[in-house]
């Protein structure tokens, strides 16, 4: 987008006769300049745009017409001065304006609204911070016209008066009171709303007004003509601090729990269902891809399935939103991998946490698998459901690389939470043909946990606890505390149900007699509608322990229950339900482990 | 005019709630219970699996499922206790809780470990055989041992009620020597076996390829 600003700030007047100098005016333009074309603030192109000091009529016109040349999407004028307002249209006095002369060598709004009907950039934004700036209401003329307005992309323009039509405008020695308002609201220090990244003008407008109106009997004016879509004037400060506030404390379940009774009386109603959770969610994701955490969108938009897939009707409109939902949240896994990518690319270290805390020696180990989970995610909503984007093998290929080149001894078993992202994302590896990277951290994985004795953290594991496991793992001590451990364990059947895939059950076979006496298990259902519920009810928990009931891989295989492979028949269904096991990894979807290979 | 506003228990007025404390208060008073429960149970916690999701579980040696078994416990205190702040009500609720939870277990318990007994007939009757000692003898023969994490041999554990614990060991001390060297015999015959089953378990592992 190209955004140009004109700002114009006039404290000279050569008819020191008619116009007494200023003191702020050209302070006023010179702050507004500098805070928006600063990237982060206005986003105003600096080569397109123009600061006027105590500029000539003709300095301003000239300027105008330059900026004003080439194709705008958003221009904005700004003047800070004396104003007049005489035969129902306002003239903006400039250094050679003569005050009986008002029509000549000044800058008549009339002649801004000429040049923005013939230049129609998209949108127009004119702040007058100048004596009887209201009366520009006489001027509107000059644009709204058929030709100009009305029709379907053209221009519209926003406009904010200090002063109305019949009042002075003050300044103080701080700068133009109304000015004052206006940069209090850009620089954060007025709250104007915080549900959205930017600040449009006519959000600014009322703000301005009150707090100018707190006071002064001033009285700024607003108006808003042709808007036809949420224009941005500046990024809106509250936004963000909002954002990191509303994610702060971001807990999938809690909000799940907070929207359900809103979803639960909207259940007659499919489309309003839906409606209503956009309206809970939407803002949410918006501010989500704001946060500094790649994959924290991801994890919004899965709960917005989750909160779906407790609604689904085979080929009803919950499950149509569902496949579109889910090929969003593919699209948004893929963004994320493209920055992980690139971060790995130019840091080793860019997996860690920031600080690099301690506890990444437990956390880093799941955030490798959960990445790889969410990786698999994508890639198998993509297989399922198509998608028009095409998957970056490559640039999951990169990744994976790196990986496996900077993070070997991290590639650990190490809480049984990474079973669901292990069973989403190494097949998928495998699939999608790096299969060598599929078998190497497969690989890893299971060493580790032989190197472990199967003692892998609860997946339930409490946050104060997980110290606690870490200096009994490190000292082989686990033993001790058997509620700290998983039990029956679900990664040890993942790591072990994905052997045969790879062709590793001989190698994991000569490993199992120092897994002996471990208990692994897994859930299955055939709910997987449920997979978004906090409980599954229906289902199964099928238990066995290495050398009581199996001995080798292919033992497991034997035992296997069959449903366990089954897939859910919708497409939508199953990837809402890899989507929710990832969220919450206390469930696996076992189906994305089923055998292709027939058992050695 | 007098108004008067009729209120349900439901809609009535409140006062500081203290709603989220309340909660985590109820959490906390759970917890306790649970630990004091499990902390005396019989069974070691390396024999304990926790299960996230559904009521059944199966298990490849056993026919059939096994399902979650519900037990609870009540307790009442009177709005008095609580007014006249009688702190003594707090540690006696637990106490009450957690001796129902325990009742409740050791009650479930030993009725799985009969069910199971009975399944595969390792029952004996002290009165068909016509003493105790007898019955005893006989029970012991049924008996198989195993073996342990650590590789040792697991002795049966008897279990009574106390009256009934002190009537055991004063009717099998009273027997004679050979009755005690026929225990003696099967303890060494079973510690035997335990150990070979023991090395065939483990013997049916991979061994890695030298």
């Amino acid at each position: 987008m190209t955004r140009a600003l004109l700002a114009i700030g006039c404290n000279l007047y050569n008819d020191s006769a008619g116009f007494d100098a200023l003191d702020g005016a050209e302070g006023d333009a010179q702050r507004l300049y500098e805070r928006l074309i600063q990237s982060d603030i206005g986003g105003y192109d600096a080569c397109r745009s123009r600061l006027l000091l105590s500029p000539t009529s003709i300095e301003a016109q000239q300027a105008l017409v330059e900026m004003l040349s080439t194709p705008l999407d958003t221009f904005t004028i700004f003047f800070a001065g004396h104003g007049a307002c005489e035969g129902g249209s306002v003239y903006l006095c400039l250094r050679d304006t003569v005050a009986d002369q008002m029509w000549h060598h000044s800058l008549p709004l009339a002649l801004v609204f000429g040049y923005i009907a013939g230049a129609q950039p998209a949108q127009s934004n004119i702040i007058i911070d100048a004596c009887f700036g209201g009366g520009l209401v006489g001027d509107l003329s000059a644009i709204i016209k058929p030709e100009v307005l009305g029709a379907a992309n053209t221009l519209s323009v926003t406009m904010l008066a200090m002063a109305a039509m019949d009042q002075t405008a003050g300044e103080l020695p701080s700068g133009g009171i109304g000015t004052n308002a206006l940069i209090g609201c850009i620089d954060g220090d007025t709250f104007v709303q915080d549900h959205g990244s930017a600040l449009d003008l006519t959000e600014i407008g009322p703000i301005v007004a009150e707090r100018v109106q707190w006071a002064t009997a001033q009285q700024p004016v607003w108006w808003a003509l042709n808007r036809q879509r949420r224009e941005s004037f500046c990024r809106n400060p509250f936004y963000q601090a909002s954002a990191e506030s509303a994610f702060e404390q971001w807990n999938a379940r809690a909000f799940l729990d907070t929207i359900t009774p809103a979803l639960a009386s909207q259940s007659e109603n499919v489309f309003e269902l839906i409606s209503t959770l956009e309206r809970l969610t939407g803002n949410l994701i918006e501010r989500s891809s704001e946060m500094s955490d790649a994959f924290l969108a991801v994890e919004v938009r899965a709960t917005r399935i989750a909160a779906l897939l407790d609604y689904v009707t085979p080929s009803g409109a919950v499950e149509a939103k569902l496949v579109e939902e889910c090929v969003s949240l593919s699209n948004t896994v893929k963004l994320a991998l493209e920055e992980l990518g690139d971060s790995l690319a130019a840091e080793n270290y860019a997996l860690l946490s920031p600080g690099a805390a301690l506890s990444d020696l437990f956390h880093l180990p799941i955030r490798i698998t959960k990445l790889l989970g969410w990786m698999g995610a994508a890639w198998h909503i993509d297989q399922r459901l198509g998608s028009a984007t095409a998957f970056p093998v490559q640039r999951v290929e990169q990744i994976a690389d790196a990986i496996l080149e900077h993070y070997t001894g991290a590639i650990t078993a190490m809480s049984d939470i990474q079973a669901a992202y292990v069973v989403a994302g190494i097949p998928a590896l495998e699939t999608m043909g790096l299969g060598i990277q599929g078998e190497q951290m497969l690989s890893l994985l299971f060493s580790s946990l032989v190197t472990a004795k199967g003692a892998v953290a609860d997946g339930a594991l409490a946050a104060d606890e997980i110290l606690t496991y870490l200096v009994l793992r490190a000292a082989g001590e686990l033993e001790e505390r058997p509620r700290l451990l998983a039990r029956p364990g679900e990664l040890a059947t993942a790591l072990l149900k994905l052997a045969t895939r790879f062709d590793l059950a001989d190698v994991f076979d000569e490993s199992m007699a120092t897994l002996d006496h471990l208990p692994v298990g897994a859930f299955v259902t055939r709910d997987y509608a449920a997979f978004g519920k906090r409980y599954i009810e229906d289902g199964q928990n099928h238990t066995m322990q290495i050398g009581q009931d199996i001995w080798r891989v292919s033992e497991l295989e034997a035992v296997w229950p069959p449903q366990a492979d089954l897939a859910p028949t919708s497409s939508a269904v199953a990837c809402a339900a890899i989507t929710s096991s990832l969220l919450f990894p206390d469930r696996v979807a076992w189906f994305l482990a089923a055998t292709r290979h027939s058992p050695s | 005019m007098t108004m008067v506003k009729k209120q349900s228990i439901m809609h009535r007025r409140t006062f500081f709630e203290f709603r989220d404390e309340a909660r985590a208060f109820s959490e906390k008073f759970s917890t306790m219970v649970r630990d004091l429960t499990r902390d005396e149970s019989p069974i070691p916690e390396s024999n304990e699996l926790r299960l996230t999701h559904g009521r059944s579980w199966d298990h490849p040696g056993e026919h059939g499922a096994g399902e979650l078994q519900t037990m609870s416990a009540e307790i009442s205190i009177s709005f008095d206790d609580l007014m006249q702040g009688r702190l003594a009500a707090l540690p006696e609720a637990i106490e009450h809780v957690a001796t129902q939870m325990k009742r409740h277990f050791y009650q479930m318990m030993y009725q799985k470990a009969s069910e199971g007994a009975e399944k595969v007939g390792n029952v004996a009757s002290a009165e068909d055989a016509g003493s105790f000692a007898t019955g005893f003898l006989e029970m012991f023969r049924k008996l198989e041992f195993g073996v342990g994490r650590n590789g040792q041999v697991n002795l049966p554990e008897i279990h009574a009620g106390p009256g009934m614990a002190k009537k055991i060991l004063t009717e099998l001390e009273a027997q004679p020597a050979e009755y005690h060297a026929e225990i003696e015999r099967l303890k060494a015959e079973k510690t035997a076996s335990a150990l070979i089953r023991e090395k065939m378990r483990k013997a049916r592992f991979v061994r890695p390829a030298e």
